[in-house]
């Protein structure tokens, strides 16, 4: 399968922070959800991906080039979305539309207008006077009529509550039916990932924790509970990290079907994207 | 790069209506004024006023456009689009000037009303070198001051900006017959466009060191 987006090495650093060695690939007609705590690294990567920032290591490819030298014609190609409408309060929906349209060669007018129907957004109101919910699914109508291969979102359902979060991950599932296209999908909010995305990857410190396919993830890694005495008996070597608490102990494990053999009398539970990530944050390596 | 000059005008719409009404109001006003004294308008009056309403104009609508993009995160989305970020200082630097022009054959009208049909050729080159060139050499001081540090960190040059008008006017106060007028109006075109050219090339290499913030 095609990726449509490769990333290789990627490096950069700051006064406090530093982007070390990230990689990892989106295959064409898939989802990938870059999850992390905040200062993860999540947004560097992004803006390094869109060459907002300038990377010091590593390669990025959209579409099979250089995201430097080929970043006019992949942006053609690309629809963005960031955790704030970037259009200025006294524009409006119509407005939008038309200072697209003279953006993209590929702008559909009447794709737009079909989203802004779908969204319910107001032609003639003001963006000042949109809700928040109202804005992001502008920024996604004026991602997407423009028929994008890739859709970039950075912590776009953030600030949102459950039911207009809800409808900007259908309208992610939908866009995604057409396997030619992949959506990049930043976020901390690990439920919206585990319902849409085939591919996670998650970044900690900067660094890249994992990037493999969610249902494996999910389908493999357990949580192992067990008593805070009980802990120090235990044959720590199966457990990819562990955490201490006043009574109750928690582990993560890479296969619970094993584990659940090796510790047949413990509690051995699913592992949630939450769990895995909090375990990988706090907990100690065996 | 024309869907972000196109961006620019809209979000003047607004503005630039009222800053007009403006505009229509002191013309109105001058010529009421300039009828009822029995004697046309002073040429060297008509222009001043004309000319030094349509530079406020043309200075607070620029800037305008330079907060909103900044306020609202434009910058950072303009980044995304296939538009390069040397299209991105194009297309402010063409909306300057064909905003200056515009303005300029505006308060050109304007002065042609007021001075009923007496209108010199001086009086014209003035009107035009004042309301249409000086908008241009500010704008190709401060932009790339802008390009590189950001609006915000860019307060101190405008004050400096707006004030080297007026240091070099109270310099020239006491010679202006000594100053070649002639020549500087022949030229200041010539020289306007130079410097305009120069801070387009001196932009976008400074934007294009420049990280998104």
């Amino acid at each position: 399968m095609e990726n449509l987006l490769e990333i290789r090495g990627l490096c950069r650093s700051y006064a406090g922070f530093s982007l070390e060695d990230v990689s990892f690939s989106l295959p064409a007609g898939s989802i990938m959800g870059l999850v992390g705590e905040n200062g993860a690294g999540k947004t560097t990567t992004i803006r390094l991906i869109l060459n907002e920032l300038r990377r010091e290591g590593g390669s990025v490819r959209i579409f099979g080039e250089d995201n430097i030298r080929g970043e006019i014609r992949a942006k053609e190609q690309i629809g963005v979305v960031f955790d704030e409408c970037c259009f200025h309060g006294g524009l409006r929906a119509g407005d939008v539309g038309e200072i697209l349209r003279r953006v993209f060669k590929t702008w559909d007018g009447a794709l737009f207008g079909k989203y802004r129907r779908e969204f319910e957004l107001p032609e003639k109101k003001k963006i000042s006077e949109y809700s928040r919910g109202m804005k992001m699914k502008l920024s996604i109508a004026a991602a997407l009529a423009h028929r994008p291969r890739l859709l970039i979102l950075d912590e776009a359902t953030s600030g949102l509550d459950p039911v207009a979060r809800s409808g900007i991950l259908d309208i992610l599932l939908d866009f995604i039916q057409d396997e030619r296209r992949g959506v990049l999908f930043s976020s901390h909010i690990t439920s919206d990932l585990e319902r849409i995305a085939d591919f996670v990857t998650y970044l900690h410190a900067g660094r890249v924790v994992f990037s493999r396919p969610k249902d494996d993830l999910l389908d493999r890694c357990g949580i192992l509970r067990c008593g805070a005495s009980q802990l120090g008996g235990l044959d720590k070597s199966g457990f990819v990290r562990f955490l201490r608490g006043p009574t109750e102990c928690a582990a993560l494990v890479e296969d619970k079907d094993a584990a659940r053999k090796k510790y047949p009398g413990l509690v051995i539970d699913p592992a949630s994207l939450d769990e895995i990530m909090l375990l990988y944050a706090k907990g100690e390596q065996p | 790069m024309k869907g972000l000059l196109f961006k620019d005008f809209l979000l003047i719409r607004r503005q630039g209506k009222t800053l007009l009404y403006l505009l229509v109001f002191y013309v109105i006003f001058f010529f009421v004024l300039a009828r009822s004294s029995d004697k046309p308008a002073d040429s060297g009056t008509v222009a001043g006023v004309v000319s030094t309403i349509a530079v406020i104009l043309e200075y607070v609508l620029i800037l305008n456009t330079l907060a909103y993009d900044e306020n609202s995160k434009w910058n950072r989305y303009a980044l995304s689009l296939p538009v390069g970020r040397n299209g991105i200082v194009g297309a402010k630097y063409l909306f300057v000037l064909l905003f200056s022009a515009a303005m300029g054959a505006l308060s050109l009208l304007a002065e042609a009303v007021l001075l009923r049909g007496r209108m010199t050729g001086t009086d014209a080159a003035a009107v035009l070198g004042v309301s249409c060139l000086s908008p241009l050499v500010l704008c190709a001081v401060l932009l790339p001051v802008v390009y590189r540090f950001g609006l915000q960190k860019t307060r101190f040059v405008l004050a400096a900006v707006f004030l080297i008008p007026w240091l070099l006017s109270s310099a020239l106060k006491n010679h202006a017959a000594a100053v070649p007028w002639e020549m500087i109006l022949r030229f200041s075109p010539l020289a306007a466009a130079l410097l305009f050219a120069g801070s387009y090339f001196l932009s976008c290499r400074l934007y294009a060191g420049r990280e998104a913030e």
